[in-house]
């Protein structure tokens, strides 16, 4: 069997190959360059080394608020003309904070690469932020936060999960969009010293792919930012990661009409021994109308409106989400009987079939081709196998490693996902409701 | 915002790196300056090759073998414009049982079929179109469109199947509420275009006319409306126009026409004032202003495309950078353009700060008004157009993403080669052209919509001046 379908998955590799080099400038920057010519545009896109782990004590939130003050404008670039040089080139730009990693990426016709690495090279050293500029951008996280969360239906359990998983010694134990008292709580002082650790050129990894000729732009990127001084980056404390979530269950309520229940159990990291395998099974279990689980509650027992299963494979560890909104007058008992007898049925007497596994494969190569259609989409992919794995060339171990999944080793990782091993949190209807 | 990643996605493609040295150059003393950025290529959208079935359906293939995925959209010219007052959300409902059972599956089966060849097949309606969608891997099309002919041509509308369906719409209509991004627009478009209005009605329909289709009604609809009149395909990806063509034909040459009648779509209501919907503990309040905009039959719609941006498009457009960089009030402030054939609506909001209700609307309104009459900075216009541009290149990155652009022109009653005339009006815009568009953001023609909870914005309105709302009640259709 393993060869067939190793030969199956080989062309799936000579598809998607994105033909790139990397590199190390002296002051410790990487740099990934991927050209492709296709259509007429760029990206760069930058990664650093700094996410929600990393906020300060006390200050929840603080590395999400940061990623706002780097569009504040530098001692080179005024206040808004950031964006403004950007979209006057057609370009536009945005950025994201996770828990291991805050990215920058910008997206341009390709007469502008030249602008966009002066950009980011110029804020990755000169950034100038006031009282002023931190309580305004305050003030639109805490605009973000309500408008994504508390305004939002179910937004409430986005918060309440990461308490609910991690214990409080835990960094991971608070989201990432921060509370609003925490919020409040950080200053220019904390603004300031944040960026002198974290945004340096030793703790990013630049990536430029899209229309452009690597000749050409390596002596560029070399003037802009083999200048940059390095950061003293410091060590990152780790804790050990939690195998069990530590609260087993969580009731809220919010004004909503149907009833979301969710089953979350904590797992290995991307790319570690059963992450693989934790993608199969949450595909087997839901990963179309006829998968297990969406079969019996939305079809058979009309017990819920949809279902989804999914592997969020993190850096430190992973989570496993079972999320089903529920149908109205539903008996939530008996959801949770039903998810515990599949997951149950996995490990016993219904193990994976080899139609499954060959789906859940199938899938994943569709998904990898559908990702490098666009040029961000390649850049972003070739930044997480670097962080996540210390190297751009990963593709082959990575499809290998769904190639290795058996029936044996889904079962594996199923066993461990027990009532006693999850976190089950429930959104309800403030009124009663459905 | 901790990002979520979904591990099939995030998988990542690696060709063979080579660690190169760096190169040895000299370091410069200041930091360089900023350079200037050199015009963009022009962009010329890919002509698509024409051909057509037997029974005259038009195919318009782009072939693309780059990577060996296919993209197929079909347009069928029916929408939620036809359905009766009372049964508002047949189509949709429709629309939902494609793709259940057909002849010889059962809809489980079904979706094991289209599983097992990892593609995917889905439908949606909107007032003037149907739709269906089909992704597939090159190698694998030939199997994946019979499936796709027999969930559009030979549903078996099976009373199991409508049970679950019919009970799945209503609650998600009754669940779509629980948003006050949802309310506005519902609200908005009723009050704007009229209740009675074949625009006024959600696609979705209401609860209580949701609940009042039945699948008699259902079969009639798809017997009435989904056939091969007006109908034509977009095929994008790795296939030539040749095989795209004789795959169509054989799955989908025996579909026949019929009649289709066109309702009567008169002139929206467009009643200028300020309704609100009261929301009590909402923290926010959702800002929906509605002015009149242009039909899809609209000559040129570049002008009005670099209005849009420069007001609510980009990051620093004006309501952006004013509600949001400047104020605080917002996470992001927008305006969009909707065109329909019978007509079309400019709308600008934000979701804002409670507090700032008030404050908020005074800045949005006083915006438009400067836009109207003191117009646009040439860098404005530029970055719009630049913007514009930009937007049109990444819309069609994708199989699918020029796919759906080919397949709205066509929805909009255009050949898809005339897109290309729009890209190229793009550099050919005039300022006055902008200024003319300008002209149509009269805040005196506004209807204002907010979504929130009265009681703590009502004395802030008053005291900015805005003493004149009726407050609207949705019904047993919301809570």
């Amino acid at each position: 069997m393993l060869p067939l379908l190793l030969s199956l998955l080989s062309p799936v590799a000579a598809a998607v190959d994105v033909p790139h080099e990397t590199y190390t400038l002296d002051n410790g920057l990487e740099v990934i360059l991927a050209p492709d010519r296709r259509l007429p545009k760029v990206v760069v896109d930058v990664w650093y080394d700094v996410g929600s782990y990393d906020d300060p004590q006390g200050k929840s939130g603080f590395a999400h608020l940061f990623e706002h003050l780097m569009f504040k404008g530098t001692g080179r670039v005024g206040e808004g003309d950031f964006d403004a040089f950007m979209e006057q080139a057609g370009g536009w730009n945005n950025a994201s904070t996770g828990d291991d990693r805050t990215n920058y990426f910008d997206v341009a016709p390709s007469s502008a690469l030249d602008l966009l690495l002066w950009l980011e090279a110029d804020r990755m050293t000169d950034l100038d932020v006031t009282q002023k500029k931190l309580d305004v951008e305050r003030e639109v996280v805490r605009n973000e936060k309500r408008q994504n969360y508390e305004d939002r239906p179910y937004g409430e359990f986005w918060i309440k999960l990461p308490p609910s998983l991690y214990p409080a010694s835990n960094p991971m134990h608070r989201s990432g969009i921060g509370s609003h008292e925490e919020l409040m709580a950080s200053t220019l002082e904390d603004v300031t010293g944040f960026y002198e650790r974290f945004y340096g050129p030793n703790n990013a990894v630049l990536t430029v792919a899209g229309d452009f000729d690597p000749a050409a732009i390596k002596p560029r990127i070399q003037a802009l930012f083999g200048r940059l001084p390095q950061r003293d980056v410091p060590e990152r404390v780790l804790v050990k990661m939690p195998r069990k979530p530590v609260k087993n269950e969580v009731d809220l309520t919010d004004d909503v009409t149907l009833p979301m229940v969710t089953y979350t159990w904590l797992g290995p990291a991307a790319y570690r021994a059963g992450d693989a395998e934790r993608d199969v099974l949450a595909y087997i279990l839901a990963g179309s109308d006829d998968a297990r689980l969406s079969r019996r509650l939305v079809h058979e027992e009309r017990l819920a409106e949809q279902v989804s299963v999914s592997q969020y494979s993190q850096r430190w560890d992973s989570i496993f989400l079972v999320q089903i909104m529920a149908s109205p007058g539903a008996d939530l008992a008996r959801i949770d009987t039903i998810v515990e007898e599949e997951i149950a049925a996995v490990v016993g007497d219904k193990p994976p079939t080899a139609q499954e596994l060959d789906r859940a494969r199938a899938t994943l190569e569709m998904s990898l081709l559908n990702g490098v259609q666009t040029v961000l989409g390649k850049a972003e992919l070739l930044q997480r196998y670097n962080m996540y794995q210390g190297s751009t060339d990963y593709l082959e171990q990575d499809l290998a490693r769904y190639a290795a999944v058996t029936p044996a080793s889904v079962q594996a990782e199923a066993k461990l996902m027990t009532p006693d091993t999850r976190l089950r949190m429930r959104v309800l209807p403030e009124q009663g409701g459905e | 915002m901790r990002p979520l990643l979904l591990a099939l996605t995030a998988l990542a493609v690696a060709g063979c790196p080579k660690k190169v040295a760096t190169p040895e150059l000299p370091v410069e003393a200041a930091f360089p300056e900023r350079p200037l950025p050199g015009a963009p290529a022009v962009f010329t959208p890919a002509v698509p090759v024409e051909t057509a079935l037997s029974n005259r359906i038009p195919v318009y293939t782009v072939t693309d073998d780059s990577l060996p995925l296919v993209s197929v959209r079909l347009v069928v010219p029916t929408g939620s414009i036809q359905d009766p007052a009372q049964f508002h959300g047949l189509s949709a409902l429709g629309t939902a049982m494609l793709g259940e059972s057909s002849a010889d599956r059962s809809a489980l089966e079904q979706a094991a079929a289209v599983e097992g060849q990892a593609a995917s097949i889905s439908f949606g309606v909107g007032r003037e179109s149907l739709q269906m969608s089909v992704d597939s891997h090159a190698d694998r099309l030939d199997n994946v469109l019979p499936l796709a002919a027999d969930a559009l041509l030979r549903p078996a509308f099976s009373k199991d199947d409508w049970a679950r369906v019919h009970s799945q719409h209503v609650t998600g209509v009754k669940a779509s509420m629980d948003s006050n991004a949802a309310v506005a627009r519902m609200i908005s478009d009723r009050q704007w275009w009229g209740a009675a209005h074949p625009y006024g009605p959600p696609t979705s329909g209401t609860v209580s006319t949701a609940e009042a289709v039945t699948l008699a009604k259902v079969k009639a609809w798809h017997a009435a409306q989904v056939h091969a009149t007006g109908a034509a395909f977009v095929v994008v990806g790795d296939v030539s126009s040749e095989q795209a063509t004789e795959m169509l034909e054989a799955h989908f040459g025996a579909w026949k026409g019929g009649k289709r009648s066109a309702p009567e779509v008169g002139a929206a209501a467009a009643p200028a004032g300020l309704v609100i919907v009261d929301r009590p503990g909402s923290t926010q309040t959702v800002v929906s202003v509605v002015l009149p905009g242009q039909s899809e039959s609209a000559a040129d719609r570049a002008p009005l495309n670099v209005v849009q941006t420069i007001m609510g498009g980009s990051f620093t457009s004006r309501l952006n950078r004013r509600l949001r960089e400047e104020l605080g009030y917002t996470y992001g402030a927008r305006m969009r353009v909707d065109r329909l054939a019978g007509g079309g609506t400019i709308r600008a909001g934000a979701a804002v700060r409670g507090d700032a209700t008030a404050d908020a609307l005074s800045e949005l309104l006083g915006l438009l008004q400067s836009a109207q009459t003191d117009g646009f900075s040439e860098a404005e216009q530029g970055r719009g157009r630049a913007q514009v541009i930009t937007a049109t290149v990444d819309g069609v990155e994708t199989r699918a993403g020029l796919a759906r652009v080919y397949a709205n022109e066509i929805a909009s009653g255009r050949a898809p080669a005339e897109f290309g005339g729009f890209v190229a009006s793009l550099d050919t815009l005039t300022p006055q052209a902008v200024s003319s568009a300008a002209a149509m953001l009269d805040r005196d023609k506004a209807l204002i919509v907010l979504v929130g909870d009265l009681s703590a914005i009502e004395g802030p309105l008053k005291d900015k001046g805005f003493t004149d709302w009726t407050v609207v009640t949705v019904g047993e259709d919301t809570k």
